[in-house]
């Protein structure tokens, strides 16, 4: 199986991806596409963002042996810590890339979209750091479960644009963000945080979150002198993960994705668009969907605001059909015990969404037939943005 | 030819009158006994069938979208309703869609649209690179896949959108989504002004349009006109619509 090949000219990842946007957007879309090719293949932009890399985010990131962890689970547990970069996710790795890139094309303003925050900030931050203006749309309901990055987003000199149509959530923020695009085609730059959207998103944010997995792969090799058994991360969108799984698709690695379960299958409240969606076109790209039996899509649930999202990365969708990463899920319940177990046994409070990755390895070690399997988990993300959830469960409870 | 193309370039008027409504809002009932009413007014029917994200709608279509499908307004049931009424038979109609609302069964769909009488379809989200793949099958059920040139389609790009188009092309006047605008953009005067000399297709104004004299503008640069935000508003704000309808009717006259 060759996947290093893909997309196709169009944009493809077998039957999903494409371009599926208004007219005025295609030439937008035709002009990103051959600026990335062109950058792609040069050597000075390659030193910026290395540099950019290193010296802002602080990459390389540790992989981080969690003893305890391990111990607990008989397993050698390996973290990628994503969690201490730079703005407290890998979000930025894709942001300065995109940054650099919307820099060379002469634009003078970026737009993103944000869900828990961590991309808003993220592009808020380069865009303070390189200096262009910048417009950050937000569910309304995501700006009150994530308040604090609403401030570091003002902080940084962005404005916030709440969104207060639909659910409220990452699906109308990058709505209103494409909206804006479609109204400034020439001076904007759409920033866009995950491997979703119409080509070239999903390849370009592939490319910069790459590095992930480029560095855990020389990591592992020269801490254990071997590939791990099993990689594991969070899929909301799908950036972390696809950044993670991708150099090491030709491995022979087994790699499991784990979509927001929410409140269960049963309820109807989740985010686990492969496992429960069906093919269908949002923003830009044909995936894996919720969607009701009109073509609506569907509202969705998350305890984690970065995985709620209906659809999921055509890349991933691809992944999923052709079987080489089986996609799994975690409720919210499971992500928050993989919260406290994370934050009581290594010392390190991870983000909710990487703790759909470390609860559903606690909820699942015994299916993993090795006595002592190589793993290593995406931390994508630390907790600090997630307290107030945490603390409201903690009031439920106690009060 | 499509039959519509005939039809726009027959016209005995300035201009063809598209006006736009958002299937099932304010409900079913209204909108028959408007458009039967008018029905010698309106020279094409653009029905929207409503989508959960219409990402290239203003705020004005996508309240209607959010409140039709509130309603349980689908594809199902607007051809259900079009089945039971005498609209299909005396007016022409176009279905605006979002492509999510087709893909799945595409082809049983498509059978029905064409089945109740449907002409042609409009789907914002299905640009010239992913439509070419799906025109045979457009043409399997005699549907006319009309397609949009806008102030951003450079030169080489719309003569291949001119080559495979349908009865007409819609023309986005400017840079943004649906809706009113108090002027005729310049920009995108100018533009059409350069797509006429390019090809004989007609070409049907969209966005922005809300009174006369931006229509009496039209005159001799374009072959039509699309309304729709301007009436969405009226029916949200639940106002008279006929005689504000009526005004832009006849300034296309």
């Amino acid at each position: 199986m060759r996947t290093e090949k893909l997309p196709d000219e169009r944009g493809y990842f077998g039957e999903f991806g494409g371009r599926f946007v208004p007219e005025t957007l295609m030439e937008p879309l035709l002009q990103l596409e051959s600026a990335y090719y062109k950058i792609k293949r040069d050597e000075n932009f390659k030193k910026e963002y290395e540099y950019y890399l290193r010296n802002f985010v602080g990459r390389p990131t540790p992989l981080y042996y969690a003893s305890k962890l391990s111990k607990k689970l008989k397993a050698r547990i390996y973290l990628k810590r994503e969690d201490l970069c730079h703005t407290g996710a890998h979000k930025i790795n894709n942001a300065v890339g995109q940054a650099l890139l919307a820099k060379y094309m002469n634009k003078k303003r970026l737009i993103a979209e944000t869900g828990a925050g961590q991309h808003g900030v993220a592009t808020a931050t380069v865009a303070a750091l390189f200096d262009f203006k910048c417009t950050v749309y937000m569910g309304e309901e995501d700006c009150k479960r994530q308040e604090m990055n609403v401030l570091r987003m003002k902080l940084l000199g962005a404005e916030v644009v709440p969104v207060k149509v639909g659910s409220r959530t990452l699906k109308e923020a990058i709505n209103e963000a494409l909206r804006d695009w479609v109204s400034h085609p020439e001076d904007s730059y759409y920033l866009l945080g995950s491997v979703v959207g119409p080509h070239p998103y999903p390849m370009i944010v592939r490319d910069f979150q790459r590095v992930i997995g480029d560095e855990a792969r020389k990591q592992i090799l020269e801490i254990e002198g071997r590939l791990p058994d099993y990689l594991i991360a969070s899929v909301g969108g799908g950036s972390n993960s696809i950044g993670l799984f991708y150099p090491f698709l030709e491995d022979n690695v087994k790699i499991i994705g784990v979509e927001g379960g929410g409140k269960g299958i049963e309820t109807g409240l989740h985010s686990a668009s492969i496992n429960f969606g069906k093919v269908g076109i949002l923003h830009g790209a044909k995936m894996y969907l919720i969607q009701d039996e009109n073509g609506n899509v569907s509202p969705t649930h998350s305890v984690s605001a970065g995985l709620d999202y209906p659809g999921v990365g055509p890349e991933h969708s691809y992944l999923a059909k052709i079987g080489r990463v089986k996609y799994d899920i975690a409720t919210d319940d499971i992500a928050i015990k993989g919260f406290y177990a994370l934050s009581e046994l290594e010392g390190i409070i991870p983000a909710l969404e990487s703790a759909h990755a470390i609860g559903y390895l606690i909820e699942h070690r015994d299916d993993f037939p090795e006595k002592e399997p190589l793993i290593i988990v995406n931390l994508s993300g630390r907790g600090d943005k997630d307290l107030g959830i945490i603390y409201a469960l903690w009031e439920g409870k106690n009060g | 030819m499509g039959s519509l193309q005939y039809k726009i370039k027959n016209r005995k008027k300035k201009l063809v009158f598209v006006p736009f409504f958002v299937a099932g809002f304010p409900d079913f009932k209204f909108l028959e006994n408007f458009i039967i009413k008018n029905k010698d007014k309106i020279d094409i029917l653009e029905l929207g069938i409503p989508f959960s994200d219409p990402v290239a709608d203003g705020p004005v279509l996508q309240e209607i979208n959010y409140r039709a499908i509130l309603n349980g307004v689908s594809l199902e049931n607007t051809l259900n309703w079009l089945k039971d009424t005498e609209i299909p038979k005396v007016v022409d109609i176009v279905f605006l869609l979002y492509f999510n609302l087709l893909y799945d069964r595409l082809e049983e769909k498509l059978q029905k649209i064409k089945d109740i009488g449907v002409k042609g379809l409009v789907i914002p989200d299905l640009p010239l690179e992913e439509s070419e793949a799906l025109l045979p099958i457009f043409d399997k059920y005699g549907l006319d896949l009309v397609l949009f040139i806008s102030p951003t389609t450079r030169k080489e790009r719309r003569e291949k959108i001119i080559k495979i188009a349908g009865s007409f092309l819609y023309f986005v006047s400017v840079k943004g989504v649906t809706g009113e605008r108090d002027e005729l953009p310049q920009e995108g005067i100018n533009f059409a002004r350069e797509v006429r000399m390019e090809t004989d297709k007609p070409l049907i104004w969209g966005f922005g349009i809300r009174n006369k004299s931006q229509i009496e503008n039209l005159y001799g640069l374009v072959d039509g006109v699309i309304v729709g935000s301007a009436f969405g508003r009226k029916l949200l704000e639940g106002q008279d619509l006929q005689s504000y309808f009526d005004e832009l009717y006849e300034a296309t006259l």
